[in-house]
Formats: structure tokens, sequence, C-alpha cells
């Protein structure tokens, strides 16, 4: 049976029939928007290398997608996070999520609903839709004014369509390329995004501003003060053992404490059994 | 079967068959180049005692390599580190790795590609060179401009050749001996490193010599001034890492507060199963 049935089941597939994957990474980001707004490292360079833009509406659904953070498909055992650590040249907190979904090319230049049409989630499907959020990653500044977002119509977790969440303002007018602005508020029950339909609804426009629409699932966080290291385990020390799934495109992304640049390298690992 | 059934398996072999190494390491750092700038312990006097730099191009790999922590090899039996210690004069993080292979006397006084043609890795061979990453080792301070570096042809984790990655700027025109510069960014989509051909130096300073050197990251402990730390990698970060026969086990270090050399005293404990 999948999974880890004692301590001594984990020790032992790790140690004796080596199911364990370490992955080292190291990222050098842009420059943050500022304290407290998120970051994607995602077309940052290092290691795994940049990223790639998804495609535009219905986008691109990640599946062990180069750039992402990745491990072999395991049939009949269950992969989950053992331990997750960084350091970091700027305080942030770093976040490790699965990029489900990506739709690029969403104008913030014009009012209205934009089409999104994203494709189907890749994992989390169904009810397990519970958690899947929607983020903003932004490829071209905006300019002038800030704008103003909602998702208009999506899809959520129990399959309701037609769904419509609050109000999200940007938080500059000059919003920096990889701020990640999210997650979007859902309607009042809901907890999750199976999709997003027509679409997202620019209240408040811009002069200029493109962004991805991502639906992801972030996994694990931890706070990183300015050049020291932190690592947790999600077995002894939070024992909630994240599940990784075949397919899963791990991502980073930050929530800076200042508009500087940020340069991390850490590590994870992952058993599997 | 080689590795531990469980954590009453590894009591036992630990207690009880003494299958241990413990491997007391202390060293005097030089003078680092600033807070957030990692600085190599290879080249400084104490125990082990200074490394030497390696042979040029190709280079040497390294194999229980006198200046490293290394223990001896076990046929039927694999090794894992179990604990990390360490103290310092001043709040560092320390990192340690396996010093895989160097490269030495590549100059920084002129731009071009310098070749490296690296040997081949001694360990995490094929595609377990995921995770191998490369940093520049200062012989030689830089003078008069800070140079502007990349991986210009590289191998990765896949045997893909004539791979390319972003730029690094050194951190000063001045930069001092010891620094380590990296992990240098890979080509979109890389996830490691078998061997470097060539680096690029897009701006040259007048003066400035580095060893290339291809290495893994086994673990990370954050020093407050003064104070003892110690993680275990079986209780406490459950992430086991595995020291491989032959791994040349070395130190570097990031101050975190004060720009000041520091002494430095830990152990490591590996245990083998």
């Amino acid at each position: 049976m999948a999974g880890f049935t004692s301590y001594d089941d984990l020790i032992n597939e790790i140690t004796t029939n080596g199911k364990f994957y370490e992955r080292l990474f190291h990222k050098y980001s842009t420059q943050a928007e500022a304290a407290g707004v998120g970051h994607s490292l995602w077309l940052a360079p290092g290691m795994p290398g940049a990223g790639a833009a998804p495609a535009t509406t219905p986008g691109t659904a990640y599946d062990d997608a180069s750039g992402s953070i990745f491990f072999p498909d395991q049939a009949s055992d269950q992969k989950h996070l053992i331990t997750f650590g960084a350091w970091a040249s700027q305080g942030c907190s770093l976040i490790l999520a699965d990029r489900l979904v990506g739709v690029s090319g969403i104008s913030l230049a014009s009012t209205g609903n934009k089409t999104i049409n994203s494709a189907a989630l890749p994992r989390y499907s169904g009810a397990d839709a519970a958690g899947v959020e929607a983020w903003l990653e932004v490829t071209t500044a905006t300019t002038v004014t800030a704008p103003i977002v909602s998702l208009n119509s999506y899809t959520n977790e129990g399959g309701t369509t037609g769904r419509t969440g609050g109000t999200l303002t940007f938080p500059a007018v000059a919003t920096n390329v990889d701020a990640l602005i999210g997650p979007l508020p859902l309607q009042a029950g809901d907890l999750g995004i199976r999709s997003i339909e027509v679409g997202l609804n620019v209240g408040t426009a811009a002069s200029a501003g493109i962004v991805n629409v991502l639906l992801l699932r972030r996994l694990a966080t931890i706070p990183l003060f300015i050049n020291s290291h932190n690592e947790r385990d999600f077995v002894l020390q939070f024992a909630s053992i994240p599940r990784i799934y075949d397919g899963a495109s791990l991502m980073l992304m930050i929530i800076a404490q200042s508009a500087n640049a940020v340069n991390i390298f850490g590590k994870l690992t992952v058993a599997y059994g | 079967m080689a590795g531990f059934a469980s954590y009453a398996d590894f009591q036992t072999e630990f207690n009880t068959n003494g299958k241990v190494y413990r491997w007391s390491f202390n060293k005097s750092s030089s003078a680092p180049e600033a807070i957030g700038v990692p600085l190599s312990l290879w080249r400084n006097t104490g125990f082990p005692a200074a490394g030497a730099d390696p042979a040029t191009t190709p280079g040497a790999a390294y194999d229980d390599t006198a200046g490293s922590m290394f223990f001896p090899d076990q046929a039927s039996d694999r090794k894992f580190l179990a604990t990390f210690s360490a103290n310092a004069s001043q709040s560092w993080n320390l990192i340690l790795y396996d010093r895989l292979v160097g490269v030495g006397g590549v100059s920084l006084a002129t731009t071009g590609d310098k070749t490296i043609d690296s040997v081949a890795l001694p360990r995490y061979t094929g595609t377990d060179a995921e995770g191998v990453e490369c940093w520049l080792e200062v012989s030689t301070a830089t003078t008069v401009t800070a140079p502007v570096v990349s991986l210009n042809s590289y191998t990765n984790e896949a045997g893909g050749t004539g791979r390319a990655g972003g730029q690094i700027t050194f951190p000063a025109v001045a930069t001092n001996v010891n620094c380590m510069i990296g992990p240098m960014p890979l080509q979109a989509g890389d996830r490691g490193i078998r061997s470097v051909e060539t680096l690029d130096v897009a701006t040259a300073a007048t003066a400035g010599i580095v060893n290339l050197v291809l290495l893994r990251r086994l673990a990370t402990l954050v020093m407050t001034m003064s104070e003892v730390v110690e993680t275990d990698y079986l209780l406490q970060h459950s992430s086991m890492p595995r020291i491989y026969d032959g791994a040349s086990l070395a130190l570097m270090g990031i101050p975190i507060i004060a720009n000041s050399s520091t002494g430095i005293g830990g152990e490591v404990i590996v245990a083998y199963g």
C-alpha cells in the first residue's frame, strides 16, 4: 500500500530502498515590487533555469514542466515533501507551490471581462480543487493607474459555475514585472478554483500591463531572515507531510520584505513509498 | 541490505555495531568580502588542513582528497550524514558540501571564453548530476573592475552539450581571496551540470584568478555568534543526506550580521549501515 506506515518505514524507504529525491535550487530574482507583495521566481535565472511563458487562452497545464522542480512519476508509490530549506540575500517568505495552469497575455490596459477559459487542472481535480488559488503574474509592467481586478466568472471546487469574487487593487501604479498579485478573492463560501472562464474582470485599467493568470496550490512556506538559512522538516517538526503528485511542477515565489532583488539558494527533499 | 530498516536498526548499527564516523573540524576564515557573500574555507588553515588549489584544465576530481573531510569507503554499506554541528565567533551560515571537481588558474583579467574542459564527475554521474552546481573560488583577488561572467558552454544533467547560462557580476571591484561566487545560473530548463567546457568573461578585471568548482551542497547551519548549533538529519530534519564513497566534504560560510572573519569549530557525524 502506498504511503508510509511508520517513521521506521520512512527511514527504510529512504536509506535502504533509496526512495528519495533531493533537489537543490538557486534563483536570482528581479527587483521586487515592495514589502508584502508577492514575487515570482518562475522566469528568474538559476537552477532550475528560467521557465517559459504559458500559452494564451486556454493556456498551459503544467506537468513536469521545464523550469519547474519536478520528479519522476511513481505509479504505485506516493511522494511527500520531507524538508524545505533556503538562504536568501534579503528577508522574505519563500513559498513552494505546484504550478497547475497558466494563461498568458491577459491585458490590463482596458476595462471589461477578459477571456481566460483556463485548461482543466492536471492535478487537484474535482473537489480536490479546494485550495487551488488564482494569482496574476506580471509580464509587462503596469503604468499610469493601479489596476483593480476580480474573478468575474470561475468554477469553484464543487463544480459550480459563474462564481464571482471580490476586487483586488494592484500595489502600485507601476507594478514590476514578475510581481505576483493575489490570491484573488473568491465568492463567499468557496474553497477553491477548478477553472476560470470569462473570466478576469478589469474594473479599473492601467495604460499598460499584461499578466499571466495562474492557478496554483501552495505547499510550504518558510520565513527567511536576511542572509540567514532556514529549513523545515515536514515529518516530525511540522507534521504535515505535503503530498507531491505525479506531474507536479514546483515553482518558487516570495513575499518580499523590501523592494530589492533577492538571491536565493536552498534544497528540498522528497521521499516516496 | 544497505541502509537502515528502521530507527531501531539505525540505533543498533550506530551504538552496538559502532558504525559511526566522527570528524571534528576547525577553521580560521580569511577576511570575507561582505555580508551575504559566501566565503570558502577550503584554503584556510585548521583541521582539516588547508586544501590545495586544483590543477589547471582539465582540473582534478576530488576523491577522499587531502584538505577535505572524508571517510573510509564502505563496499556493502551506505553512509549518511547523521548530525552537523558548529559554533563560530561571528554569526554565519555554514554550508557543508561535497567538492567534486576543481579547475584552477582561470584568469578573469581578459575577456572571452576561458577553456575549462572539466574532468568527469567522480560522483553524481549521469542524470544524478541534477543538483551539481558551479561556483568560482577566488584565488587571486580581482582589481579595478568587477568581473561579469557566465557559463558559456557546459553539459547539463541530461547530457545536453553547449548549454549557456546567465551572467553573474562579482560583488566588488576588489573581490577578496576565497570568495565563492555563485551558484552560476543555468540555461532555462536545466537542473544540474555534468561538466563545464568554457567560462565566458564578459567584463574583465585588471587582475583576478579563480578556481572553477563543481560541488553539491549537503547541509546548512545558521550559527548565532558564539553559540553551538546542531542539526540531526534523522529525527530533526528527516533528510539523511547520503555521503558517497570518495566524498570530499568541505565548508563555506556566509556572514550574516558583521563583515568579519571568524573561527569555526564543529563536528560532522556520519553513520553507516
